[in-house]
């Protein structure tokens, strides 16, 4: 049952390395890294599923936490080089 | 329970692959974020029910509401920080008024 699941994740991340190849602004590719780390959160998801170790959702919860700070910490840095814009 | 959660699983992935083609496909860095960030919630929010179904257990329940409450406060966040610097780098981008 996990081989779908993993193909079509699989799928997804080839998508996003894919689009990857037409990006051009900066903030652009932070949405496709953001994307990529919501491929990485569904793969911790789908191993805790198969191999039945809740060690993979405290995995998934700190992937998360670490995904959430570096997006923020890509728009200040998009935010600031683009002349101070986004700051508060 | 077990294949109704592995359907759950199945449609979370089947929703980040439309998040994946939606990057792929739509212009502008808004557009882009609005397929990623609104799918993937969807798509993760699915499969952790999913995980939820197949694991009926205090220890596993516990996590994942933990890991829901977690990303429904974080993406929201991070889409909103992310729109509002590509909102900034395009105008600055096109504008120059100076």
């Amino acid at each position: 049952m996990i081989v779908p699941v993993v193909a079509t994740i699989a799928l997804a991340v080839l998508l996003v390395v894919l689009a990857f190849r037409r990006l051009r602004t900066p903030a652009e590719r932070v949405v496709a890294v953001d994307a990529l780390s919501a491929c990485g959160l569904a793969a911790c998801l789908a191993a805790a599923a198969h191999t039945g170790q809740t060690a993979f959702l405290d995995v998934a919860i700190g992937f998360a936490l670490l995904a959430f700070l570096a997006t923020v910490g890509w728009a200040h840095a998009i935010a600031g080089r683009s002349g101070g814009g986004g700051q508060e | 329970m077990s294949l109704l959660g592995w359907g759950l699983m199945l449609l979370g992935a089947a929703l980040l692959a439309v998040a994946a083609l939606g990057v792929l496909r739509l212009p502008g860095a808004l557009a882009k974020q609005h397929a990623a960030t609104k799918a993937a919630t969807l798509a993760l929010g699915v499969m952790v029910l999913g995980v939820a179904a197949l694991y009926p257990d205090a220890a596993w329940w516990g996590r994942l509401a933990l890991l829901i409450v977690v990303l429904l406060a974080t993406l929201p966040l991070a889409s909103h920080a992310l729109a509002r610097a590509a909102a900034a780098h395009e105008d600055r981008g096109r504008g120059e008024p100076d």
